[in-house]
């Protein structure tokens, strides 16, 4: 009964979760954690799993340019550029 | 300011770093572009003193502007609700469930649905995860930069956090 009390609701148990993940949590919120996981097993594969994501988004590598679109993109920032230039000239 | 001549040289030599640096934050092909093409027109405005490359400077303007990006844009309602509908705790529907990764194939899986799954995100909670970790920031930074405070900041860090292993977990049962 004492343990119901004190226990933390998932929704702030994945809120701390996320603060862990930053190494942003007290020592007492940490035990909180770890007294809720055992009575709730589901939060606990919740922080594996965030760890995992967070991880993979550390390295998950950048989608790549098509080169056609590389060349349209120069192409494009090119004309911007020069329409820039131009107008900037008729000002002076 | 740099001369025309320099930055038309930057065009060819660092449009597809930015590019690249440009769609990890936002995860949005077309405003990538957009973001790249308004980096080069700031850069014909701004002072390069020549402190740093050519390339590490045109790559803190871009993130200034995928940042101003951020700050323009509306920020949607934060709900646990659909997570933790009853009592803040989850439901049959949303508990998380073990994901497999004993294989390789697994594993390959898992990087094909984040990329999916981060695509589906709204475009603000998607561009915070990009800022958060394509420079591997601690939060406090990030709030600084974005203008957020630290109690919303951690809201929207969960909110995106909840929603992208869900979207994950749904497509893994496929």
């Amino acid at each position: 009964m004492m343990l119901q009390r004190i226990d933390i609701s998932c929704a702030r148990a994945t809120l701390l979760i996320e603060k862990q993940l930053d190494n942003n949590v007290t020592l007492l919120q940490r035990l909180r954690l770890r007294l809720h996981y055992r009575r709730c097993p589901p939060c606990e594969t919740y922080a594996r799993q965030a760890g995992k994501l967070a991880q993979l988004l550390r390295q998950d590598p950048p989608a790549d340019l098509p080169p056609e679109h590389l060349k349209q993109l120069q192409q494009d920032i090119k004309t911007l550029l020069g329409k820039k230039e131009k107008k900037e000239g008729q000002n002076l | 300011m740099p001369e025309n001549k320099d930055v038309a040289l930057w065009v060819e030599d660092h449009t597809a770093y930015l590019w690249r640096l440009a769609n990890r934050l936002v995860r949005d092909k077309t405003l990538a572009d957009e973001l790249v093409q308004e980096t080069f027109l700031a850069a014909l405005e701004a002072r390069f003193e020549g402190k740093s490359s050519p390339r590490t400077w045109l790559a803190s303007i871009l993130r200034n502007k995928a940042m101003d990006h951020f700050r323009r844009m509306k920020a949607a309602p934060v709900s646990l609700d659909d997570y933790f509908p009853v009592g803040e705790h989850w439901s049959v529907d949303t508990v998380p469930h073990e994901w497999p990764h004993d294989t390789a194939a697994d594993s390959e899986r898992l990087h094909r649905l984040l990329a999916l799954c981060l695509e589906r995100l709204p475009q603000r909670l998607r561009l915070l995860v990009g800022l958060r970790y394509e420079g591997n920031k601690k939060g406090g930074q990030i709030c600084k930069e974005m203008q957020l405070s630290t109690t919303n900041y951690w809201q929207l860090m969960h909110r995106a956090r909840l929603q992208l292993r869900a979207c994950i977990e749904h497509n893994l049962q496929d």
